[in-house]
């Protein structure tokens, strides 16, 4: 109980040492190691001032943009069967983060522009996770596949061309949890990933 | 209110008053019943762990890991399994929904020089959209969608989903026409994920 009973003293009554140590043992029990709750804060009353910077959630500031929690690029070509990382300058990589709370909640939003002029081609993009930012493992959830449009329409062209976001979340796992975007050709045709902004937001509390 | 000034002092020679000694006392434990607040506190000195988790934010998630197949031939939308969040919101508060998926339709292209087969999603919070895609022709076989909106509620109980819906849609204006949808259609991996922004 976090709250305080007052003994109250009365004019022309015989002020016993029972009424003074009744007050102060209800200050003792109400304001001792770890009795403070959310019943002796006034309502909305607390503010940002008083948190720890990063205490709800975090995002990551670095000088490296690609090692830090978000990163934007473009120009990025493969004909690579198999996944490849999103190289605009780099590989499109963020963290570490530490998702190793129980509590803790990666939200990780990946926008970008797919193109290829190759007829009948399809694209892959996925998100994949590492807890060391070298060896990563696909989020097979994330996987989104664009198809080039084939010719058999009224309308019928070559190329292909559509932006996309992945919005998803990561828990459990480690305290250096990185996160990179990859893409692959089905067909080994030319496709291009341009306009990527990959961000990620760790939610605490 | 941090501030607080005893309201009674007590001088030597003075015959003591017990109202003095109440008042003074009252001061303190209005203060501490409940009145404290962000002047108590040094800046920033309350650390993640004396936070209660989920005090914030609470993120929900849905995966629609299973294969979705949809009835192509209704005219009404429909829900999409797997990506299905429902539960109890404590307080009030603005939800951020997302979600995305990748889709492709089965057999041969059918359509036509005035029309063609078309599909598209929605995130419905309680019955009500908050967020539509455009119709996706089925000129591309397979395509992928994201789609997000935010909407505040009430304390209470909540149902979020995505829907979809199919119908024959002219080229020209794109307005629907009378033919059913006769091509099969898969929702493979979707997901749908909610940022509950408490404070």
């Amino acid at each position: 109980m976090s709250r305080v009973t007052q003994r109250e003293l009365f004019e022309g009554a015989v002020a016993t040492a029972a009424n003074f140590n009744a007050t102060l043992t209800s200050w003792n029990n109400a304001a001792g190691a770890g009795d403070i709750s959310a019943d002796n804060v006034r309502e909305e009353g607390l503010d940002t001032r008083i948190f720890d910077v990063g205490s709800v959630k975090r995002t990551f500031v670095s000088t490296d943009r690609f090692a830090a929690g978000s990163l934007s690029g473009t120009g990025f070509t493969t004909t690579s069967a198999v996944y490849v990382p999103v190289n605009i300058g780099g590989n499109a990589r963020i963290g570490p983060f530490d998702v190793s709370a129980t509590y803790a909640r990666l939200v990780v939003h990946a926008s970008f522009l797919v193109r290829t002029a190759v007829a009948g081609e399809s694209i892959f993009v996925e998100l994949a996770y590492s807890t060391d930012g070298v060896t990563f493992a696909s989020l097979p959830i994330t996987e989104r596949v664009f198809d080039g449009t084939v010719g058999n329409t009224p309308y019928s062209q070559a190329s292909l061309e559509q932006s996309c976001t992945i919005s998803t979340r990561v828990f459990g796992l480690s305290a250096t949890t990185y996160v990179m975007l990859r893409a692959r050709s089905a067909g080994g045709g030319n496709i291009s990933i341009n306009c990527v902004s990959l961000f990620g937001e760790l939610f605490r509390k | 209110m941090s501030l607080r000034y005893r309201t009674e002092f007590n001088e030597t020679g003075d015959v003591l008053d017990p109202q003095t000694w109440n008042v003074n006392q009252n001061e303190l434990t209005s203060e501490f019943n409940g009145g404290l607040d962000r002047d108590n506190f040094l800046a920033p000195s309350v650390f993640e762990g004396q936070i209660a988790n989920f005090a914030f934010t609470a993120i929900r998630y849905s995966a629609g890991v299973a294969l979705f197949t949809p009835t192509t031939t209704l005219r009404t939308w429909q829900r999409i399994t797997g990506s299905y969040i429902t539960g109890d919101f404590p307080q009030d508060c603005v939800i951020i929904c997302e979600w995305g998926g990748t889709w492709t339709w089965g057999g041969a292209y059918v359509g036509t020089f005035n029309s063609e087969e078309c599909v598209a999603f929605r995130i419905v919070v309680d019955g009500v959209d908050i967020a539509t895609s455009h119709y996706f022709g089925e000129s591309t076989r397979r395509n992928s969608t994201s789609l997000v909106g935010a909407v505040p509620i009430s304390a209470g109980t909540h149902a979020i989903w995505a829907e979809v819906f199919f119908a024959r849609v002219r080229h020209r204006d794109l307005q629907f026409v009378d033919d059913d949808v006769t091509r099969t259609f898969d929702i493979d991996v979707n997901e749908m994920l909610v940022e509950e922004r408490r404070r």
